[in-house]
């Protein structure tokens, strides 16, 4: 086996999982408590995105500035989601279900309303260091490593938050039993509007990476999206290790198949996993089965 | 004309793409993101047999062009789309066994991706971005595809066609089979009907469907590319059928026609430059008005058997239901009426524990033909418990049950079901949006209308045996009482009501022990004195009936023989006399 290439591949394998593990862990905190299947968190993600990149080149905003407002913007998009066709369809219908569809209607607008916008034409974020690292023959830019510290901290800080305050416990409340919750005094809408604030603020920074590693584009979020929800899948519903861990693995899974053939197909490989995983455990590699 | 034709051909293949994803999400609720893939599935497979070898320029190949295997088209159509009826079995075990819902959409959306992905990383055989051209012409019924005006009517063939498969699935009693999983899968499994093969098959046609819409698509434009079968499709498929209304072909025809229709009109207006764009967020926010203010869709769901019953069914309904309870007719009339023979049901050191907790502890009881057991005692002694370990909904950690004196100890749900002994839920677990008829029809064994397959090969049977089933269903819903609410809605039924249409499903599966888990909570005061009645008259035509409940007054008046339970043991057994006389048990549970 050629070590160099595996070496490689397994640092790679660390930076898109990480990557991965910090959209799982932003999606999963939604998911899990509000049980909505938020196909518009990619809509956030996009969002996010453009409004760095849009402030660098309309008001020449700096990029670290940019990527701050950027993720700013993405939790305010979150936000808003939420408390408008979320809240809205939940109210007048009670089937789950119809709320997904409402996700799903909203990401239509949203992904063509941003090509009315700003045309499908690919932008960059510049001026963000792009110098490039070595460790033998192993190579990595500056990007990356700044994205990976940053969305292990993002990771930390959510089990934290959830495991370790007061409010998280409100939260994992409202996640367990929304009926008992409110019954003892919870606001289930408070709860409602604080993951998906902190879910949103975690995709749009994880969008800044993305974008200086590439460029923003209308359709560049549902991608990301549905890698989070397997991973949350693949990790077991409602644990935020879990979702760490599953996206971690699918990050690896896709660049070590790198090993053996072309990396094109490595996505195709990591959901052929998933799909498995769900045939022999369904509850996830950290989740508990339900009685 | 041609403009108009080729409108309305685009109109007409969403139509096919609308109402295969309707047989899904309308008849068993199950939200595909790949309708997009399975199109894609038929397209491809078709194109790729059907062409020509490539011919290179000079006697050199060309690195472009896709070499095809040359196959006669109408086969290469036929491979094209049992392809994709057989990529949707496959991906659809998962999710037909153990996943649903949201991991399905999950699942399906993986699989869409992969496929578009697919499509152009295998450049030898897709030709990647560029796709697929210079597929041969072909005719059908002599009509060539030269234009899109002659075109148009093979596209209309189709969607007729796929029409009437999905009315004659629908309206059938395999489509109230679908109807029915899609309220409570685990009620369909408590009467004995098959889950996971009615499931498989649905998926199997819709996607053949959908496969048989990407073959004429493609013979049509002589050309395949991955932008035509990609995910946006998909998701505008479900919109559409969402926004007409779900379960109703109408409705995702309707959905069909805006979709297709809106673009050629936004071209008109704004030119041809965003007219895409426009056209999804117009549909987008219309979909999302629809949710907020006609959550079913602009034209929903109607409930099938509003239509008055004919007059053979009523005749052969009131013939058969006329007699009971003194001469029961040979669909409702136990196997075994013979009061106080052989026990019907014996179980012997049943215990289960969850965790630490011992739920049931090495319990032992029979039931006598004919006659009614009541099981009593505090909340949490472990009767429910008890139903669901006989029935095998649960596994128990030990013990025996003999069912007519076989041993069913390792039997599943359903084929304990089908030996006879079925059982209803405390919650009810009816079918909301079927009609008290349809739920009751839904139970009655041996239906042959529930495979698609003799709905195809032998309608006139077909039909013949739906007409029984439904006069059976009449004469059950007589049993309890209810035949004049035959076709209501269940769901805008009492609650009542709603539990004396659980029983007479049960009936309806002609099965000889019952069990009822709490038949009357619930209930109000006077609608209890109807399921004491209906109960009643089940015990005179000989069926065996075993039942947990709460209230004395109930108890009192039907129970032959009551089995008091404590913190999962049986701790007395006799008649409710015998126990209330005892101090012991008094003070435990009667509060006295």
């Amino acid at each position: 086996m050629n070590l160099e290439l595996l070496a490689q591949l397994l640092v790679s394998g660390v930076v898109l999982g990480s990557l991965y593990a910090a959209m799982a862990v932003s999606f999963g905190l939604i998911y899990s408590t509000t049980r909505i299947f938020h196909l518009a968190h990619a809509l956030v993600f996009t969002s996010g995105a453009y409004a760095a990149v849009m402030s660098t080149q309309w008001f020449g905003a700096p990029v670290y500035l940019a990527m701050l407002l950027g993720t700013g913007f993405a939790a305010l998009v979150g936000l808003a989601i939420q408390a408008g066709p979320y809240a809205i369809v939940e109210r007048r219908s009670t089937e789950s279900i119809n709320v997904f569809i409402a996700a799903l209607a909203v990401s239509i607008v949203g992904t063509a309303g941003l090509e009315l916008l700003f045309s499908a034409t690919q932008r960059p974020l510049p001026g963000f260091p792009d110098a490039t690292m070595s460790l033998g023959s192993v190579t990595f830019t500056v990007v990356d490593v700044v994205s990976v510290v940053l969305a292990w901290a993002c990771i930390v800080g959510v089990a934290w938050f959830i495991g370790r305050t007061t409010y998280g416990r409100s939260v994992t409340a409202v996640r367990t039993n929304p009926t008992m919750a409110t019954a003892v005094g919870i606001s289930r809408r408070r709860v409602y509007q604080v993951v998906f604030a902190v879910g949103s603020a975690m995709a749009g920074l994880m969008a800044q990476f993305v974008t200086l590693n590439g460029a923003a584009s209308p359709t560049m979020g549902l991608r990301y999206v549905l890698i989070a929800f397997m991973a949350v899948f693949l990790g077991g519903i409602g644990s935020i290790w879990g979702a760490a861990l599953g996206g971690m693995s699918l990050g690896l899974v896709t660049m070590l198949t790198g090993l053996w053939v072309n990396l094109d197909y490595g996505t195709a490989i990591a959901f052929a996993l998933v799909i498995l995983m769900l045939i022999v455990k369904p509850q996830g590699l950290l989740g508990r089965a339900t009685v | 004309m041609e403009y108009w034709a080729t409108i309305a051909i685009g109109i007409l293949s969403y139509g096919v793409l609308a109402v295969s994803l309707n047989l899904l999400y309308g008849y068993i609720g199950e939200l595909s993101m790949a309708t997009g893939a399975f199109f894609g599935i038929g397209a491809y497979v078709a194109v790729f047999l059907s062409l020509p070898e490539a011919k290179g320029v000079f006697g050199l190949k060309l690195t472009t062009g896709v070499s095809g295997l040359d196959w006669n088209p109408w086969l290469a159509a036929i491979v094209g789309i049992v392809t994709a009826g057989f990529a949707a079995a496959l991906i659809s075990i998962p999710a037909v066994a153990r996943v649903r819902g949201e991991s399905l959409i999950l699942l399906t959306f993986a699989f869409q991706l992969v496929f578009t992905q697919l499509l152009t990383s295998m450049q030898s055989i897709t030709g990647g971005d560029q796709g697929i051209s210079g597929v041969k012409p072909i005719s059908v019924f002599g009509i060539d595809m030269s234009s899109a005006t002659r075109a148009f009517w093979l596209f209309v063939i189709l969607l007729a066609a796929v029409v009437a498969l999905a009315t004659v699935l629908g309206f059938s009693p395999y489509g109230r089979l679908l109807r029915g999983i899609r309220e409570s899968e685990s009620a369909v499994m408590s009467v004995g009907k098959p889950i996971v093969v009615p499931k498989l098959l649905i998926f199997s046609v819709a996607c053949a469907v959908a496969g048989a819409a990407g073959v004429l698509q493609a013979y049509y434009f002589q050309s395949v590319a991955p932008a035509s079968f990609n995910v946006d499709l998909s998701i505008l498929i479900v919109a559409a059928v969402v926004l007409g209304g779900a379960g109703n072909i109408w409705g995702a025809l309707l959905g069909a026609v805006i979709l297709g229709g809106l673009s050629p009109v936004l071209r008109n207006f704004i030119g041809d430059n965003n007219a895409s764009q426009w056209q999804a967020v117009i549909f987008g926010l219309a979909l999302l008005a629809v949710m907020a203010l006609r959550p079913n869709g602009l034209i929903p769901e109607t409930v099938r058997g509003r239509r008055r019953p004919t007059a053979t069914e009523v005749i052969e309904a009131t013939n058969g239901a006329s007699a009971p309870p003194t001469s029961p007719s040979p669909a409702t009339a136990a196997k075994a009426p013979s009061a106080g023979g052989e026990p019907v049901l014996v179980v012997g050191g049943l215990s289960k524990s969850f965790g630490g907790l011992q739920a049931v502890s090495d319990v032992s009881f029979t039931l006598s033909p004919g006659t009614i057991t009541a099981l009593i005692g505090p909340n949490g002694a472990g009767k429910t418990t008890i139903f669901n370990l006989i029935t095998r909904t649960l596994v128990p950690d030990t013990g025996q049950v003999m069912l007519r004196g076989k041993d069913v100890s390792s039997a599943n749900p359903g084929e304990i079901a089908r030996g006879g002994m079925v059982r209803s839920f405390q919650d009810v677990r009816i079918m909301q949006k079927l009609s008290a008829l349809d739920n009751v029809a839904l139970a009655v064994p041996d239906q042959m209308g529930e495979w698609a397959w003799p709905l195809v090969v032998r309608p006139r049977a077909s039909a013949k045996r739906e007409r029984e089933v439904r006069a059976t269903a009449r004469e059950c819903l007589k049993l309890v009482g209810l035949e004049s609410s035959a076709d209501a809605l269940v769901g805008q039924m009492s609650f009542g009501d709603q539990k004396l249409v659980a029983i007479a499903r049960l009936i309806a599966t002609g099965g000889d022990v019952l069990l009822l888990d709490e038949p009357t909570s619930g209930v109000d005061a006077g609608a209890v004195e109807g399921v004491i009645e209906a109960i009643r008259r089940l015990r005179a035509i000989g069926k065996t009936i075993c039942l947990v409940e709460h209230s004395l007054h109930f108890v009192e008046q039907l129970a032959d023989t009551v089995i008091f339970l404590d913190q999962g043991k049986v701790t007395a057994e006799g008649s409710l006399s015998e126990l209330t006389s005892r101090p012991e048990l008094a003070a435990l549970y009667f509060g006295t």
